[in-house]
């Protein structure tokens, strides 16, 4: 088993954060090997930007993304940088659909997730808007693990936004129990 | 083929990884964030530095992890300030390193030679990245590879080492101040981007199970000590400063008092400085074999690009190609035995490495032999090659 991630967007999303957390996580899952890397420069402070993760369970040697398995895309930008990279075939794509119109064919397995819009009206703050869809995708990058995922996220930010950033956790995780794809 | 692994005698007590990791544990950390756990570890207290990407995370994380062991991290003005206050803290007794990039290791080149010449103990990491000189701050490249081996004058030897993941970012920075304690000699681990960034599980030991080891002090008299008369394994016991022991230092050809020497004192001098470390080099050399080891194409890497070539190995494998990798552990002096043997019997040779052919000089000059054809698959500008593309390399260079 071999799975590719790419999380991207533009500097400032908290994307590189992601790739962090999930990469953070498998110190809980023994049996898992994962790589996390990163676009690292002006890229991550305005502009694109993108986080490649690779979860295996088995050594993980290339530790970048060359096929990916999923893609989370949360600006248009990076969509037109980036989404050559997918297969249209078997790369599930998701988006943020507050700040991308739609995904161009022939890229037909898509999610939308609403991730901006439900941080700004529901949490007042979108800040959170990285971790409400890391709660979106989390049954599609390691099926049942939201409760280490809450813990991790609980520990990557500051205290005082903790209770905030795991409620939109919470509430991204039920926009995917109640959206998921098919 | 014998393989000299970390485990086997620089690292692990007894009984090696495999006993070592029912101890221990395991983080996810970045390749920089692995290199200070493991010397602070191995008792690194100084670390002298000059911030620069992508190997800053070194000098932060220090400068938060040092004041809490006692040690003592400085910032310096620049980094040929940097590696000297490193030597000088070595001469003061104490485990020290610093770590920097392309053009840091420009200016650290003078000093590079002082610590040669004053054979003081020291692990210097270049985090790789482009050039020349500014080049490309954030991206990866493997182009200092004759710097780390020949960037200071005149003649000397050193150990130059790569490590391709988070983990040998560890293991190899506890090889290298054993290395650097034990020859008293600088120790470079050649390191580029894409490892000093990389995020992974790293296996930390509990230090009891870690082989550790330190400079040999004098306990003669003191009217007795010659400062660098050689031990029997051509390495002189070490003073700390202060101590009592004559200690005349200088960066000048010398004589074995430590004043300056005759024409036939500095030879006889270049000559130990490079066979004290060159006749030992069983002691530490390394090259690993990825793949079917006997199979006719061979790919050649060093650092990062190892990753890639290993994948390119295990499709090649899906596809009915066999492939085997070899892959220079130990850059420096360059391991041509163990290389020669790693490549017995290999027809097509591609060296692949994120420079324009500097591993593939040495492979020339190793493997002589007109009807094998030593390829070039070379990627700067910051492109860490994918492993497909190793493929399409052997398909249409045919």
């Amino acid at each position: 088993m071999r799975k590719e991630i790419i999380f991207c967007g533009f500097g400032g999303q908290g994307i590189i954060l992601m790739g962090v957390i999930i990469a953070r996580m498998m110190e809980h899952f023994p049996d898992l090997q994962v790589t996390q890397a990163q676009s690292y420069g002006p890229a991550s402070r305005g502009g694109a930007c993108r986080t490649d993760v690779v979860i295996s369970d088995q050594q993980i040697n290339y530790p970048k993304s060359s096929r990916p398995d999923l893609m989370v895309f949360m600006s248009e930008e990076a969509v037109k940088r980036l989404l050559s990279e997918a297969d249209p075939t078997r790369t599930l794509i998701v988006y943020d659909n507050t700040l991308i119109g739609a995904i161009p064919a022939p890229y037909t397995k898509t999610f939308a997730v609403p991730a901006t819009k439900q941080a700004e009206e529901e949490f007042k703050n979108r800040m959170v808007a990285n971790i409400f869809m890391l709660g979106a995708v989390i049954e599609l990058i390691n099926p049942g693990s939201f409760d280490v995922l809450k813990k991790i996220v609980g520990s990557s930010v500051p205290k005082k936004f903790e209770e905030l950033n795991i409620k939109a956790l919470e509430a991204g995780y039920e926009y995917y129990r109640t959206h998921k794809p098919a | 083929m014998p393989q000299r692994q970390l485990e086997s005698g620089m690292m692990f007590n007894g009984e090696g990884r495999k006993e070592a990791m029912k101890k221990g544990r395991i983080k996810v950390m970045l390749g920089n964030e692995a290199c200070v756990e493991a010397a602070l570890l191995a008792g690194c207290r100084f670390y002298g530095g000059y911030p620069i990407t992508p190997a800053t995370e070194i000098l932060e994380i220090m400068s938060r992890r040092l004041p809490l062991v006692d040690g003592l991290c400085l910032q310096m003005e620049d980094e040929i300030a940097a590696l000297v206050a490193v030597v000088g803290a070595s001469w003061g007794g104490t485990k020290a390193m610093t770590a920097t990039s392309g053009p840091g290791f420009c200016l650290m080149q003078e000093a590079i030679g002082l610590a040669v010449a004053v054979e003081a103990p020291c692990v210097i990491v270049n985090v790789m990245r482009g050039g020349p000189a500014s080049g490309q701050s954030t991206s990866t490249a493997q182009g200092d590879l004759y710097q780390a081996r020949y960037g200071s004058n005149g003649d000397y030897s050193l150990i130059v080492l790569c490590p391709s993941t988070a983990q040998e970012m560890f293991d190899h920075t506890i090889k290298a101040f054993n290395l650097s304690e034990r020859f008293r000699i600088p120790v470079i681990i050649l390191s580029d981007e894409v490892v000093g960034h990389i995020r992974e599980k790293v296996f930390i030991p509990d230090a009891d199970q870690l082989t550790f080891v330190e400079r040999k002090v004098p306990t003669v008299p003191r009217e007795e000590f010659v400062i660098f008369k050689p031990e029997e394994n051509g390495v002189p016991l070490m003073p700390t400063f202060n101590t009592g022991y004559k200690s005349p230092v200088i960066s000048q050809a010398k004589s074995l008092n430590g004043n300056r020497g005759n024409a036939k004192e500095a030879v006889e001098n270049i000559h130990r400085l490079v066979s004290k470390i060159e006749d030992h080099m069983d002691e530490f050399a390394e090259v690993q074999v990825y793949g079917d080891d006997k199979a006719e194409t061979a790919f050649v890497t060093f650092g990062s690009v190892c990753r890639a070539a290993r994948s390119a190995v295990d499709m090649g494998k899906e596809k009915g190609l066999a492939i085997r990798s070899v892959e220079v552990k130990t850059v420096w002096p360059f391991p041509d035995d163990l290389v020669r043997r790693a490549l017995a019997g290999a027809k097509r040779i591609v060296v692949a490495e994120m420079n324009l052919g500097m591993i593939q000089r040495e492979i020339e000059r190793v493997i002589r032999q007109p009807e094998i054809k030593i390829e070039l698959f070379s990627k700067i500008g910051g492109i860490y090659p994918q492993p497909q593309e190793f493929l399409r390399f052997l398909e249409e260079k045919r």
